[in-house]
Formats: C-alpha cells, sequence, structure tokens
C-alpha cells in the first residue's frame, strides 16, 4: 500500500471514529429533561407509598428573577402525587403522564412523613443510596404531624426571597451553621449512622406554621415547662410549634431521633444545638440564658464552638462512662438587667451561670437519649471502637445495648471574650411616677 | 535518571512511590466511609468524588475526575496490551510486535465478553486473580530458573564427559 493510500485511508478511518464514537447515541438535552427538586414519602393504602414532587419550572424560574422575584416562588414550581409500590415504579408512572423526562439529580431534599418514618425507611434509604441519579448530598427530612404530612409540607413551600425554590432549600438547610437549629443531615450522613454501629441517625424536623393570625400565637406546644423553666427560651420549641406568623409557611426546627431506620423521638431547638455541640459541628448562635442575679430578666450571648469537644469513654463494671468537655467561646449581646457583667469581677458570674446552663442542658439531653429514646446520637460508640483491635470483638460487644445504662460526666468550659460595642451599661434615668 | 543502568533506583522508587499514593487514597476513601458500608460500593472513589462540595458552586466535580480516570484507564488498556505482544513476540522470538496487535485486541476483547455480568467480573478479579495471580511473576520465574539451571547442568556434564 502506498504512502499516500495509507495516509488517505488513517484520515477516513480517523474521521469515522470521531463522528461514530462520541457516544451522542444516548444523548439527553437539557430542555427534554424535568428536573424535581424535592420527593415527599408518605405513607400509602397498604404497602404502597405516595411520592409527592415538588418540580422546578426553568421559565418561570427566570422570568420571576426578571420581575423582581415578587411572589415568583409560588408559580415556579408545580406538584404531582403519585401512589405506587416502590420509588422507581412511581417515577415510571410520572414519566407516563409529564411530557418530558424525569431528572432525578437536582433533587435537594427527601421529606418523610412522620407516620412512615417511624414505620422504618430502610427500605427507601437503600434504594435512594443505589440509585445513580440521587445525590448523596441531599438533606432527609421528616415532616411532622400524621396523614399525608410531607405532601402537605412540600405543598406549602412558597420562598419568598428566592425565585428558584432550589435555592430556598439549600440556604435553609445549611442555616444550621449560623442558627444551630438544625445538622447536616444529608442522606449520606443519614445512612452512614443507620448502619454504623457506633451512631444513630438524625433527621431535620419540618413543619408548617400553626398560627394564622399574631394574636392567634401562643406556647402551648412549647418544651419549656418539662425543662421545669418558667419562660420559653428561643430553643425551646418543634418545627410547626414556633410562636411565628409569616409569608413563609415552612418552619425548620429540631431533630427527628432515630434508632436503626425507626423514628423514636425528637429534639427541640436547644436539643439540637446542644447535639452539634457535641459533635463539634456548632458554628455559632445567639443563645438566651436567664439572668444569673436578677429573676425575670435574660442575659443573650453569642455563642460559638472554636475547638472540637474532648470526649472519652470508658467501662465501669459493665457500664459506659462517658466524659465530654464543651469547650465555648462568647460575646456578649444583651444585658436587660443592666448589671455590669462585662467588668472583671463580675464576668465570671455570668460564665459560671452559663457553663452550669449548658451543662445541665447537655446532661438532661443526653440522659433523654439513652433513658427514653435509647440511641446514641452524638456517637460516642466511635470513642468505644478505638479500643478494640479486631473487628468481630467489637461486634461482641454490642455498644448499642450497652448504650442505654450510661453515666455522664459533662463539664463545659465558656469563656466570654468580647462585650460588643458597649463596655459598661449605664441605666435609664427618669423619675419614677408611682402612687403618690 | 531514565537510563538503563538506573533502572533498579527507577523500579524501587516508583514501587515505593505509587505504594504511597495508593496508601493514602485508601486512607482517605475509609476515613470517609466506615467499614462495612466500605465494602459495598462498586466504584469506591466515584462515590469519594460524588461527596465534594465546596460551598455551593463547586458541586457535582465527580464529572472532571471521571474524565481523567477513563483517559488513565485508556493508558493502561494500551499499556498492557503493549506488554502482551512485546512478551508474546520475544517468547517466540518474532522479529516485529505489530502485526500481533489487532488479534490480540480482537482476542481480549472476545475473552471479555465471557463473564456475563459486572458482579462475576468482580469475583474473577477479586477472588481468584488476585489470590492466584502471584503464581504466575514468582512462581513461574522459579520454575524456569530451576529448568534454566538444570539445563545448564546437563550441558557442563556433557561437555566434560566429551571431554
Amino acid at each position: 500500500m502506498g504512502s499516500k493510500t495509507k495516509r488517505t485511508l488513517i484520515v477516513l478511518i480517523s474521521f469515522i471514529m470521531c463522528l461514530s464514537m462520541t457516544g451522542c447515541f444516548d444523548k439527553r438535552e437539557v430542555d427534554d429533561l424535568v428536573n424535581p427538586i424535592a420527593i415527599g414519602f408518605d405513607k400509602g393504602q397498604g404497602r404502597s407509598i405516595k411520592m409527592t414532587l415538588q418540580i422546578a419550572i426553568p421559565t418561570k424560574v427566570a422570568g420571576g428573577g426578571e420581575g423582581g422575584g415578587g411572589g415568583g416562588g409560588k408559580e415556579s414550581v408545580s406538584y404531582t402525587t403519585v401512589e405506587a409500590p416502590s420509588i422507581y415504579s412511581g417515577l415510571n408512572m410520572i414519566n407516563s403522564y409529564v411530557s418530558k423526562q424525569l431528572n432525578m439529580s437536582q433533587i435537594k431534599v427527601l421529606v418523610f412523613s412522620e407516620e412512615l418514618a417511624r414505620e422504618g425507611v430502610e427500605k427507601y434509604i437503600n434504594a435512594l443510596m443505589r440509585g445513580r441519579e440521587f445525590r448523596p448530598n441531599s438533606y432527609v427530612l421528616v415532616a411532622r404531624g400524621s396523614g399525608n404530612a410531607a405532601e402537605r409540607y412540600l405543598r406549602a413551600v412558597e420562598p419568598e426571597l428566592e425565585s428558584n425554590p432550589a435555592k430556598y432549600y439549600e440556604m435553609v438547610l445549611s442555616a444550621y451553621s449560623y442558627t444551630g437549629f438544625s445538622a447536616n443531615t444529608s442522606l449520606m450522613n443519614f445512612y452512614k449512622n443507620m448502619v454504623n454501629e457506633a451512631s444513630q441517625p438524625l433527621a431535620v424536623l419540618a413543619d408548617i406554621s400553626k398560627f394564622e393570625k399574631s394574636d392567634d400565637i401562643n406556647t402551648d406546644n412549647s418544651t419549656y415547662r418539662e425543662k421545669g423553666r418558667d419562660l420559653p427560651l428561643e430553643g425551646d420549641f418543634k418545627a410547626g410549634d414556633m410562636p411565628k406568623v409569616g409569608t413563609t409557611k415552612s418552619e425548620i426546627m429540631g431533630l427527628a431521633v432515630f434508632n436503626g431506620s425507626k423514628m423514636v423521638g425528637e429534639f427541640d431547638g436547644e436539643e439540637t444545638q446542644l447535639q452539634l455541640m457535641l459533635e463539634g459541628d456548632f458554628g455559632y448562635s445567639y443563645v438566651t440564658i436567664p439572668d444569673p442575679l436578677v429573676e425575670d430578666y435574660v442575659v443573650l450571648l453569642n455563642i460559638k464552638q472554636n475547638r472540637n469537644p474532648n470526649r472519652s469513654v470508658e467501662i465501669v463494671n459493665g457500664k459506659p462512662n462517658i466524659k465530654v468537655k464543651v469547650f465555648l467561646e462568647a460575646d456578649i449581646l444583651s444585658i436587660q438587667s443592666g448589671i455590669n457583667y462585662e467588668s472583671l469581677e463580675m464576668v465570671n458570674i455570668l460564665e459560671t451561670y452559663a457553663e452550669d446552663f449548658f451543662k445541665k442542658g447537655i446532661t438532661r439531653m443526653l440522659e433523654k437519649t439513652a433513658r427514653e429514646l435509647k440511641t446514641d446520637t452524638a456517637g460516642f460508640g466511635k470513642e468505644m471502637k478505638g479500643k478494640f483491635l479486631t473487628w468481630d470483638e467489637w461486634i461482641d460487644f454490642n455498644w448499642i445495648e450497652k448504650y442505654p445504662d450510661s453515666k455522664f460526666e459533662i463539664n463545659v468550659d465558656l469563656k466570654i471574650r468580647r462585650p460588643g460595642l458597649m463596655l459598661r451599661s449605664n441605666p435609664a434615668t427618669g423619675i419614677e411616677v408611682g402612687e403618690e | 535518571m531514565g537510563e538503563y543502568k538506573n533502572i533498579r533506583k527507577i523500579g524501587i522508587t516508583v514501587i515505593i512511590l505509587s505504594g504511597l499514593i495508593l496508601t493514602l487514597g485508601v486512607l482517605a476513601y475509609l476515613l470517609v466511609f466506615p467499614y462495612p458500608i466500605s465494602a459495598n460500593n462498586v466504584l469506591p472513589f466515584f462515590e469519594l468524588s460524588r461527596i465534594l462540595e465546596y460551598g455551593r458552586f463547586f458541586q457535582r466535580i465527580e464529572s472532571v475526575f471521571l474524565l481523567i480516570w477513563t483517559l488513565s484507564g485508556l493508558l493502561y488498556l494500551s499499556c498492557g496490551l503493549f506488554f502482551i505482544v512485546y512478551i508474546f513476540s520475544k517468547t517466540f522470538k518474532l522479529k516485529y510486535y505489530r502485526p500481533l496487535i489487532i488479534p490480540f485486541t480482537l482476542i481480549m476483547f472476545a475473552i471479555s465478553l465471557i463473564p456475563e455480568s459486572l458482579m462475576e467480573v468482580m469475583y474473577i478479579d477479586n477472588k481468584i486473580i488476585r489470590s492466584y495471580g502471584w503464581l504466575v511473576p514468582f512462581g513461574m520465574t522459579f520454575v524456569l530458573l530451576a529448568i534454566a539451571r538444570l539445563v545448564k547442568r546437563k550441558k557442563r556434564g556433557r561437555v566434560k564427559n566429551g571431554k
């Protein structure tokens, strides 16, 4: 074969290869796909589940953005609910009446109803983890209430500040870094903790506001009475019970506690903050504590966790003895009573009182997980796991059965670093108008 | 360093370097996925790269990793084919190895279609090749060495007797 013929042949073959081996046969145009951003799972009849998909409508999202975004949140999504024996059969059914093909890779949020969560979510989590399109970074939520709680919650989500509801979910669920009222309950973390024998999974609690008008607001469902307090602090609520009224009806606060794959209890906002502190995931947040010296007044602190807590587990007489030291830093935001806690003489009183406040809170929360819920949410099993040489020894030890008998020793080290913009508060001057 | 006389140094350096990189990779994987789950993943590093997320902008980076891994997989296949063809040509004292490339490609393609599912391929790779694959480089070389020694002794014996 002459070299000219050879060259022509090579060029021809490479040309054909370039055209035929690009893999364009099974291409899917972005415009031919429909992207749901949230899925809700409710209990259906018998063994079926009801799936609610919240689908983003890209043209409305873009149009809403240009028009200023006012009220754009509601129209930029559409909903569909289907009852099916499993997740993928439901998706198949939806594909038959939605014009475009479903693409699940934009799912940001997976909402399970409380009823379904209490029965057990293992089979759904396994299916979601195995699927290639579902992202391991999507958040797992539990919608409170009976009946079709997940569908109710998803239909009530109307973001006001964003025309893109996917952005709303991303931002509201990553707000735990500055509120502490939820946690990073991604599908990946949920699955890891579900099959891990050293810790148990958690899911964020979600619900719709109960109150329509501000006159109806009450604190009947607050958890402050169980804690022996006279007044509810900001963390003494769970999603749905918050004393608030607004256009945004969805509420995210608290965590659902799971034992294996079944929901067994709930944490309110304060317990969620303490859970984050125990794991070292607490960013910063405003915390209200009662005033140490004056009743009926409160002190506001901006609490930060700059160091991971020191955790250790020892076995004493066959029962785990868990020691935790939590390191916190605080800035003073407000002293309602006007007492000069910023001074070097008085700051220790405030620090000691705040340390005691957190210590009692953490002890109460851990006692609840051990005696009542019997789940190791803070993952103390990880400290225990390191003491075993072989895997079989660790499994025979059976940490999950031993955790409910644990004793807790909690220490909190809190340092007040900054007093805000004021060094001292002066009292208001005026004549007291009283009885003459 | 790329000369033949440095081959020992090059070999040792390459083995240590690649061992270190593989160890660090597996360590990173085990730190993210604890024991029972780490054994269940079909594509471990792909799962690891799926989790990467820096804020709201850097997400879904696994597509970049996949591209690079596909290219390096292609290189690996090409190198493997080259070794097979080269060793074959040296074994049978053939002058040229290039005509062997296309037949061997077809043969390997046909053999690769024999296992019926991905699970069977993984079983062959993990249980059979990794358990008994050492027999060829270590076992066969010793067998060949023993045979060569015997042949040499026989030759020496014949020469001595002949004299």
